[in-house]
This record gives structure tokens, C-alpha cells and sequence, in this order.
């Protein structure tokens, strides 16, 4: 219930964040989608049950932060979140370049995701193209830091391992 | 030992496998319920009023943190530029003041010929003046939010203006706190006339500052730099409002209509203050006589 919430409140300091960053004049493409840098971490560190709802639950956040629609990004996320869990024990996020890589796919993964369950996919335009690509980059090169502090985080509640458990960096 | 390691790879695997399935069935939830948030509205607006009352309070603190810096970076490190503006805004404000005098004298006219006719005077437009406290999150929904909710008299639906033209429409109302979605939204359409030749249409959003005429047939003549004013049959916007001025026209082979670039007259990327408009249908002429003098400077420097 404790990390439920805190996920929670991350998720909502996560759309603070990006709120405040286009408020101050940065263009949309150069916003990072910090809220799904959590997602990516959650499909690492907390493949369960739970883990899924979280993901949900954090898409559900960014959903009703824009009155428009409910679901298009809370499907986004969780279908993110399925797939990197799916391969979890597979990739190895502890290096940077592999963390910016996966958050790279996984930002747009779930912008064509959103794009599809909002009917965006009509207004398609090289615009949006470039603003997706815009803010995977920019996703992408916060994640080794984000990332890596999260973990930090996680391993110093709980010293015995974190998620995939230290028995399967050997595969 | 590999006795073990199995074991646990074959945990680990029966619980990706209730993962996956978990993700599938939760995919699924997510698309019945934007197709059920599609056709009910009030599931985001109720859903989104809560979040703002705990979310938007960070909002107006950062807000107010930000404003703060860029108005010490103002008084006291950029003074060239802020003299510059200064003296921008003084010789604006004398061409407004003088435009004003005339516009007061049409106006006075205006009623005294509406009562010679019996057609009844204007009354006074009715607004709130709120503040741009946060963006849309995610950049791919063009929105705001206000500092003002339904304490402070906002509902719903209510249209939202600048003095330049048309900003928005108030989605959702909380308590302290309203969203409001852009003229430039995907989702957003407003009904509208070229001013000049009256043709009518919609305008709707196409994001990032630019917006689409829809619906305009090809006998009327629409050029570049026409000023396009909401209609007001909308009966969400007041009538004459400026939605801002034709930037391209193409015509459509195959169809009687026109496609019409509007590019809009306000800069959402510099919003600071808007007006609420809480008056009724009875407020369109006040406003288009209000904006009038904008138009026109509009289409002279189209």
C-alpha cells in the first residue's frame, strides 16, 4: 500500500512537471514524458499484478489531466508496461545506453498507442511525427539518471533485491 | 543449484504469463472506456475536476515561483528590452485610445439608432479575468489551466476569450481551478463566418498554433489575410469574436469546398490572462464591436 502511494504521488509530481516545463515556454516536442520513465521502471523493478495496475493507474493520471478523453494513454502505458515486463529478464537497464535505448522505443510505442485509441492517427502529420520523436529523445536522455535513482531508491527500502532478483543477472 | 534456478525461472514465468494476461485485459478496459468517455464527457470532466483540486495548487505555487523570477530578471537585468517594449506598448496604447474615441462614437450611435428602431440596447458584457497557471501535460491535448472554478462562478462550457480572440472553451470546472481546451485542439470546433463575405464554417484545431476553416464552398471568395469572427450560432461563443486571419486557401478537386489555413490571432504560447465569458447569447454584438478595431488591424497587416 506504502509504494502504491508513493508510485502515486511520483505519478502526480510527474504530471506537475510536465505541466510546468510547457507553461514555461518549452516547446512540446522538447517535453520529457517523465511519467512514463516510471512505467519503464516499473516493468523492471516490479513485474507482478500490481505493477500492471500501477502502470494503469499512472496513465489514468495523465488522461485526466486533459479533460478530453479517459484511456488512450492509460492503454499506452499498460501496454508498455506488459511488453517490457514480458521481456524484462531479457534486457539489461543497468547500462545507459541500454536504459536511453528502451526508453527511446517506449516513448514511442506509447505515442502510437495513444495516437490509435484517441483517433489522433487521422490528424497524423509530420509535426506530430517530429514531436513525437522530439519528446522520445528527450525521454530517452533523462532515463539513465531517472532511472538509476529510482533503483537507488528501491534497493535502499529493500536490500535483498529488487524485482527480477539478483539470481537472474546470470542469465 | 539448477534444480533451484529452475524453479525459479518457472515462478518467474507463470508470473510474466499473469502479467501479460493482466496488461491484455487492463488494454482492453482502456479502449471500452474511451469509447465510453467518447460519447459520456462528464466522466473526464468529474475524473479531472478531482485531480485538479490536488494537482493545480502545485501549479499556481510554481506559477507564481516562475513569475516571480521573470519579473526580478525583468526590473532589474533586462532593462534594454523591457524599455524597448515600454515604448512598443505606449505608441499601442495612443493608436488604441484614438481608435477608442471613434469606436465610442459608433457605438453611442449605434444604440441611439437600435432604440429608434425598437431592437433594444446591449448590456454590458460579463466575464471573469483569470490567469494561465499550467499547460496540458503531455503536449498532444492543446489545453490550460485556470485559477479560477466554480467558486468563483465558472462552469462548463463556458467560452473563454482574449482581448485579441477566441482562446477556448471550459471543459472542466473544480472548485478553484478550471481546464480549458485551445481553439487549436484536435477536438475543438467553433462556428464561424469570414468577416468580409460572411461565408460560414467551422474551425477546427490541428495543433501547434494552427487551426482549419472546414466546410466553406467554393463560391465564396476567401483570400489570404481575411479575418475570420465567430458566428455565434454556436451558442458557446459570443458573435464577432476574432478567430483569427486566413493564412492559405486551397481548393479541393473533386469537392465544392475549400480548405482554408486560419492562423490564430492569439499567441497561446505567451497567454497570461484570459477572460471567462459567464453572459449570455445577448453579449455577441458587444463583443464584436469590441474587437472590431483589432480586425481591421489585423487584415491591414495580413
Amino acid at each position: 500500500m506504502k509504494r502504491f502511494l508513493v508510485f502515486l504521488c511520483l505519478g502526480l509530481l510527474s504530471v506537475t512537471t510536465q505541466g510546468v516545463l510547457t507553461r514555461i515556454g518549452l516547446p512540446s516536442f522538447l517535453v520529457p514524458q517523465v511519467s512514463l520513465l516510471i512505467v519503464v521502471f516499473l516493468a523492471f523493478s516490479d513485474v507482478s499484478l500490481s505493477g500492471c495496475v500501477m502502470a494503469f493507474l499512472l496513465g489514468l493520471l495523465m488522461d485526466l489531466s486533459s479533460a478530453v478523453l479517459v484511456g488512450p494513454w492509460a492503454g499506452a502505458y499498460v501496454a508498455v508496461y506488459g511488453v517490457l515486463a514480458a521481456l524484462s529478464h531479457r534486457l539489461f537497464i543497468e547500462s545507459a545506453l541500454a536504459s536511453m535505448f528502451i526508453t527511446f522505443v517506449s516513448v514511442i510505442g506509447a505515442s502510437i498507442i495513444f495516437f490509435m485509441l484517441g483517433t489522433e492517427y487521422s490528424h497524423a502529420s509530420m509535426g506530430l511525427a517530429l514531436q513525437v520523436l522530439g519528446q522520445a529523445v528527450m525521454t530517452a536522455g533523462l532515463a539513465p539518471w531517472a532511472l538509476s535513482l529510482m533503483t537507488r531508491r528501491a534497493r535502499r527500502r529493500s536490500p535483498i533485491g529488487v524485482g527480477r532478483g539478483a539470481a537472474l543477472s546470470a542469465v | 543449484m539448477a534444480k533451484e534456478s529452475d524453479g525459479e525461472m518457472r515462478v518467474a514465468g507463470s508470473d510474466r504469463a499473469k502479467v501479460a494476461v493482466a496488461s491484455f485485459g487492463l488494454l482492453c478496459c482502456s479502449v471500452l472506456l474511451t469509447a465510453y468517455s467518447s460519447r459520456n464527457p462528464w466522466v473526464a470532466r468529474i475524473g479531472t475536476a478531482a485531480i485538479s483540486e490536488v494537482v493545480s495548487p502545485l501549479y499556481a505555487g510554481v506559477d507564481s515561483v516562475v513569475d516571480g523570477g521573470e519579473s526580478i530578471w525583468d526590473r532589474y537585468f533586462n532593462v534594454l528590452a523591457v524599455a524597448e517594449r515600454n515604448r512598443e506598448l505606449t505608441e499601442r496604447l495612443e493608436r488604441l485610445e484614438a481608435e477608442r474615441g471613434a469606436f465610442d462614437e459608433r457605438l453611442k450611435e449605434n444604440d441611439r439608432l437600435r432604440k429608434l428602431l425598437d431592437l433594444g440596447s446591449i448590456p454590458e458584457l460579463q466575464g471573469i479575468s483569470a490567469s494561465v497557471i499550467a499547460n496540458e501535460p503531455s503536449g498532444w491535448v492543446k489545453g490550460i489551466v485556470l485559477n479560477k472554478g466554480r467558486a468563483q462562478g465558472v462552469l462548463e462550457g463556458m467560452a473563454v476569450v482574449h482581448p485579441r480572440g477566441v482562446v477556448g472553451q471550459v471543459v472542466s470546472a473544480s472548485a478553484n481551478f478550471s481546464r480549458v481546451l485551445l481553439v487549436t485542439d484536435h477536438a475543438s470546433g467553433v462556428d464561424a463566418l469570414v468577416q468580409d463575405n460572411r461565408a460560414r464554417g467551422v474551425v477546427e484545431g490541428e495543433g501547434d498554433s494552427a487551426a482549419i476553416l472546414n466546410y466553406v464552398a467554393k463560391e465564396y471568395p476567401v483570400r489570404v489575410g481575411d479575418v475570420i469572427v465567430t458566428s455565434g450560432l454556436d451558442g458557446v461563443f459570443p458573435k464577432g469574436v476574432i478567430i483569427g486571419s486566413v493564412s492559405q486557401v486551397s481548393a479541393e478537386s473533386g469537392t465544392l469546398l475549400q480548405k482554408i489555413a486560419v492562423r490564430p490571432a492569439v499567441d497561446f504560447s505567451r497567454l497570461e490572462e484570459v477572460i471567462i465569458v459567464t453572459g449570455g447569447q445577448d453579449k455577441k454584438d458587444e463583443a464584436a464591436n469590441m474587437t472590431k478595431p483589432l480586425a481591421q488591424g489585423a487584415k491591414e497587416r495580413g
